[in-house]
C-alpha cells in the first residue's frame, strides 16, 4: 500500500498541520517538476495530488492510517459501544433543542465542548497510531495483534467529530450574513 | 552560445503576452533589461477596446475606431464576444442584447450582421488578436510566440476557442495562462515574496477570486471561485436601469442607437465618479413627437448604492474562497487587484473593510494580467532555447472548479472528485448492483455542487452491459475518474469479477454555460442543508427498498435457512421500517434499518454463503466470456434493465 507520508517525503505524523503538509506537497511537486525525467509526469503528479488529498482530509488521513496498520480487507466499520451511543443520542437531542432557541450562548458552549472532546480523542488516536506507524512495515506484528479497541475508538471519534461539525453548522447558518447595513 | 544573451529582434523576435479581455485587450513584452511593459499606440494608449466593426465593404476596424462606429452601426459592431466563446446560441441568447444570432444547427454560436453576413466569436477574437500582434510588430519589428490569458473559470471549449482564434490570427501560442496567476506573476511574487495571496479580479464581464500560496517558485492554487457573469459591464447596466427608472422609462422604449449611447454615457459617468462627487449625463428618447432629450445627474452616493449589491456579491465569493482554502482573512499576505472595475472606490473600501488590509495597487490593474503573460512568455521561450533556465520556471498547481461525480440510486450524486481537488487527479470508486440478476449499469456522469442529479449538469451517460447475473450487491463495479492537467476528464468503468469494461472521454464543462456554473455554485451554497436532508431521505429509502426486496426474495427462496425465533423478529423489524419510510425523518429510517439489519444478519450470512457456492458451481468460464463478447457488440439488443444505476460500495485510489 502506498504511504502518502512517504510519497510527500515526510515522517508519518497524524497531527501534521495543514501548513506543513502544504509545504511538503509543494516541495514534492517542485522536485518532480524540476526533475529531468518527463515520463509519466501527469501520473506522478496525480499520485502526489492523491497523497496530498488523503492527508489533507482529516478523516481520510486516519482511515488510511488504520487501514495500513490492519492490512487491506479488514472490516473497518465497527458498531459503537451502547453506552457511547446513548450518550451521543442525548447530546444530539440537546443540540436540537438548543438550535431552536434564540439565545446562542448555550449552543456555543456545547459546540466548544464537543469540538474540544473530539480534538482530545483525535490526539489520543494520533498518539496510538503514530507509535504503531513509526515501526517499519516489515517489523510490525501481525494485524490481529492491533488493539481491538482501536477500531471502536476510531468509530467513536468519527461520530463525535460529525456531531461537533453539526453543532458548528447550527451556530453559523449557511446563508452568508451580509455585513452591510443594507442596500437602499 | 549561452554566454551571449543580447536582444536582437532580427534573430529572435520577442515573445509577447496578450490579455484578451472582455472589454479591453492589452499586449505586453519584456525588454532585455527591466520590467514588462505594455505596448502603446501612437496616442500613448495601451488599452485596446475589445470591439470589432465589420463594415459593409468588408473593412474591419478594431478598438477605438470600431467603438466610434457603435452608435451608427450597432448591429455590425461587436463587443464583449469573450462571453460567447465556446458557447452554443442557446447558452448566450440572454447575453447578446440587440445582436442577432444563428447557430441552431451548429455547436457554436454565430452572430448575424445587418447585411446577413455571419461571423463566429472565434473570428472576432482573431481580429482582436491580429490587432494586438500588429501593435507588437510596429513596436518591436518582429513578433515571437505568445502567451494568452484566460479566466480561471474557462472550460475546455472556451480554452480551445481561444487557441483557435490565436491560430486564425497567425500567432504561435506558447501556452494559455489563467488570469489570476498572470497577475500574481506580474507582481513578481514568485521571486521576491512568498506567502498567501488573494487575487480579486473584477473585469468587464467576469469576476474571479483565487486564493493562492506562493512558495519558492511554486504557485499552489488553494481555491478558486467567482461570478462568471459579473463585471464592470454590470455596473454600467445597473446605472442604466437606475437612470431609466428615474424617468419611468423601459429600456425597450429606446432605439438600439439610443441604448448604446445611454450605455456609453453611464460608463463614462462611472469612470468620472472615481474622482468626482457628481456627474451629469444627457440622453435621448425618441417618442411620437420626435426625439426628446433628458438630463440626469448622478452623485457618487447614488452610484454606490446602485452597485452595492454587486460588490457585496463579490465579497461573498471572497469569503467562500477563503473558507474553501482554509485561510483566515488576517493571515493573507496581500490582496492583488486586477481589472479596471477595481478602480471603483467602493470596491476598494469594501474590500479593505472585509479583508482587514488595503489591497496592493502598485501595478496598473488594467495592465497587470498582460504583464504577467509577457513574463511567462519570456520564461517559456527562454526555456525552449536554453535548458538551464527550465529549473527557474514557475510551477502552477491548479484545482478543479466544480465537483465531478456520478448518479447513484435514488437520483443522488456521488461526488468522485470534489471541487478544488488539485489536478491532475485520478480516483476510483467501487459500486455494486441494486437488484438481483442485474446485467447492466447505467453510468451518468455529472458536474456540480448539488446533492441531486437533476440539479447538476449532465456531462455524459453510458451503459456497461454484459455482467453475469448475480445476487444484488455481489457485483463490483469500479469507476475511475481521471482528470489531466488541462482539466479534461475521462471515465472508465469495469466490473471486476468479470473484467467487462468501457471507457469514455468527457469534456468536463462542455456546453456548461458560465451562468449555469455560477447558478449551480450559488444554489449549492444556499441550499446545502435542505439538500443534505433530501439526499439522506432519498438514500435511506433506496437503501430500505433494497434491503426489503432482498429480504423478501431471500425469505421466499431460502426460508428454510431461518431459525424459529428469527422469523417473528424479522417481521416486526420489517413493519417498523415500513412505517418509518412513510415519514421524512432520515434518522428514524436509519435506526429502523439498523435494527432490521441486526436481526436478519445471521440469516443473510447463511444465504450469501449458499449463493456464492451456487454461483461458482453453475457458471462456466466459457459462458461468461460469451456473454461479455455479446454485450460489447454494437448491435447489442439487450434492453436496458430497470434500476440500473449503481450503488456505492467503497472507494479507493
Amino acid at each position: 500500500m502506498n504511504n502518502p507520508f512517504e510519497q510527500l517525503g515526510i515522517r508519518p505524523d497524524l497531527t501534521i498541520a495543514i501548513a506543513d503538509l502544504d509545504r511538503a506537497y509543494r516541495a514534492a511537486q517542485r522536485s518532480l517538476h524540476r526533475s529531468s525525467d518527463t515520463r509519466n509526469r501527469d501520473q506522478e503528479q496525480a499520485r502526489l495530488n492523491h497523497a496530498y488529498r488523503t492527508l489533507k482530509d482529516i478523516p481520510a488521513r486516519y482511515h488510511w492510517a488504520l487501514e495500513s496498520l490492519l492490512g487491506g480487507g479488514t472490516e473497518m466499520e465497527t458498531p459503537p459501544d451502547q453506552d457511547f451511543l446513548f450518550e451521543m443520542m442525548e447530546i444530539k437531542e440537546e443540540l436540537e433543542s438548543l438550535s431552536a432557541t434564540e439565545d446562542k450562548a448555550p449552543l456555543e458552549q456545547l459546540s466548544t465542548r464537543l469540538s474540544g472532546k473530539a480534538l482530545e480523542m483525535e490526539q489520543q488516536l494520533a498518539q496510538e497510531l503514530n507509535a504503531s506507524l513509526s515501526v517499519p512495515q516489515g517489523a510490525r506484528e501481525s494485524a490481529t495483534s492491533v488493539d481491538p479497541g482501536l477500531l471502536q475508538r476510531h468509530a467513536h471519534w468519527k461520530y463525535l467529530r460529525r456531531l461537533a461539525e453539526e453543532a458548528k453548522r447550527a451556530m453559523a447558518p449557511p446563508t452568508t450574513p451580509s455585513s452591510t447595513p443594507g442596500s437602499p | 552560445m549561452a554566454l551571449l544573451h543580447i536582444h536582437d529582434p532580427a534573430a529572435a523576435p520577442s515573445p509577447i503576452g496578450i490579455d484578451l479581455g472582455t472589454t479591453h485587450s492589452v499586449v505586453s513584452w519584456v525588454p532585455p533589461v527591466g520590467q514588462p511593459v505594455a505596448i502603446a499606440d501612437c496616442d500613448g494608449k495601451t488599452l485596446v477596446p475589445s470591439v470589432v466593426h465589420y463594415a459593409p465593404d468588408g473593412n474591419v476596424l478594431v478598438g477605438e475606431p470600431a467603438l466610434l462606429k457603435s452608435d451608427e452601426a450597432p448591429q455590425e459592431t461587436l463587443r464583449s464576444v469573450k462571453r460567447w466563446m465556446g458557447k452554443s446560441a442557446a447558452e448566450v441568447q440572454h447575453l447578446t442584447g440587440s445582436y442577432r444570432l444563428d447557430g441552431t444547427e451548429t455547436r457554436f454560436v454565430k452572430v448575424v450582421l445587418g447585411d446577413g453576413r455571419q461571423i463566429t466569436p472565434v473570428e472576432v477574437s482573431a481580429d482582436i488578436l491580429r490587432e494586438m500582434k500588429n501593435r507588437a510588430l510596429d513596436e518591436l519589428g518582429g513578433v515571437g510566440p505568445a502567451v494568452i490569458t484566460v479566466p480561471a473559470y474557462f472550460d475546455d471549449a472556451q480554452r480551445q476557442a481561444t487557441r483557435d482564434a490565436a491560430q486564425l490570427a497567425g500567432l504561435e501560442v506558447l501556452s494559455l495562462l489563467n488570469e489570476p496567476t498572470a497577475a500574481a506573476l506580474a507582481y513578481g511574487l514568485a521571486e521576491k515574496k512568498d506567502g498567501t495571496f488573494l487575487v480579486y479580479d473584477l473585469g468587464g464581464g467576469t469576476f474571479d477570486v483565487t486564493v493562492l500560496i506562493l512558495d519558492d517558485g511554486v504557485f499552489q492554487v488553494k481555491s478558486t471561485g467567482g461570478d462568471s457573469q459579473l463585471g464592470g459591464d454590470d455596473m454600467d447596466r445597473a446605472l442604466v436601469s437606475m437612470v431609466l427608472q428615474q424617468q419611468d422609462t423601459a429600456l425597450s422604449e429606446l432605439t438600439p442607437q439610443e441604448q448604446v449611447r445611454l450605455h456609453t454615457q453611464c460608463r463614462e459617468a462611472k469612470h468620472q465618479l472615481t474622482d468626482r462627487g457628481e456627474v451629469t449625463i444627457t440622453w435621448d428618447r425618441s417618442g411620437a413627437q420626435g426625439s426628446e432629450s433628458h438630463t440626469t445627474s448622478i452623485t457618487r452616493e447614488m452610484f454606490e448604492s446602485t452597485i452595492l449589491p454587486l460588490v457585496e456579491q463579490t465579497l461573498n465569493s471572497c469569503d467562500a474562497a477563503l473558507k474553501d482554502a482554509g485561510v483566515a482573512a488576517p493571515s493573507l499576505d496581500g490582496v492583488i487587484l486586477v481589472g479596471g472595475a477595481t478602480r471603483t472606490p467602493l470596491v476598494r473600501t469594501r474590500l479593505e473593510k472585509q479583508l482587514g488590509q488595503a489591497p496592493m495597487h502598485a501595478v496598473d490593474p488594467d495592465l497587470v494580467v498582460a504583464m504577467g503573460a509577457a513574463l511567462q512568455a519570456d520564461m517559456l521561450a527562454d526555456r525552449a532555447g536554453d535548458s538551464h533556465r527550465a529549473s527557474n520556471d514557475a510551477l502552477l498547481l491548479d484545482v478543479l472548479p466544480l465537483s465531478l461525480g456520478i448518479e447513484t440510486m435514488g437520483g443522488v450524486v456521488e461526488n468522485i472528485l470534489p471541487r478544488n481537488t488539485p489536478i491532475p487527479a485520478r480516483r476510483a470508486q467501487v459500486f455494486t448492483t441494486y437488484a438481483d440478476n442485474q446485467t447492466g449499469f447505467e453510468l451518468h456522469v455529472l458536474q456540480g455542487e448539488r446533492e441531486l442529479a437533476a440539479d447538476c449538469r449532465s456531462l455524459s451517460r453510458f451503459t456497461l452491459r454484459g455482467i453475469p447475473p448475480m445476487p444484488a450487491g455481489m457485483a463490483r463495479l469500479e469507476v475511475v475518474f481521471e482528470v489531466d492537467g488541462s482539466g479534461m476528464l475521462s471515465v472508465q468503468a469495469s466490473e471486476q469479477r468479470t473484467g467487462v469494461s468501457q471507457q469514455v472521454d468527457v469534456e468536463p464543462s462542455h456546453g456548461l454555460s458560465e451562468t449555469d456554473m455560477e447558478r449551480m455554485l450559488t444554489e449549492a451554497f444556499e441550499r446545502g442543508d435542505e439538500d443534505v436532508k433530501k439526499r439522506l431521505v432519498a438514500q435511506r429509502r433506496v437503501e430500505a427498498q433494497r434491503v426489503l426486496s432482498a429480504l423478501d426474495s431471500a425469505l421466499g427462496s431460502d426460508g428454510h435457512l431461518l431459525t424459529d425465533d428469527e422469523q417473528p423478529a424479522i417481521q416486526t423489524a420489517k413493519q417498523a421500517l415500513l412505517v418509518s419510510l412513510k415519514g421524512q425523518d432520515p434518522e428514524a429510517m436509519r435506526q429502523r434499518l439498523e435494527e432490521l439489519d441486526a436481526v436478519s444478519k445471521p440469516f443473510a450470512g447463511r444465504r450469501m454463503e449458499a449463493a456464492i457456492a451456487g454461483a461458482l458451481r453453475g457458471e462456466s468460464v466459457g459462458h461468461v466470456e460469451e456473454q461479455t463478447a455479446d454485450a460489447r457488440g454494437i448491435d447489442s439488443h439487450l434492453p436496458p434493465p430497470p434500476n440500473t444505476n449503481p450503488e456505492k460500495l467503497s472507494s479507493k485510489e
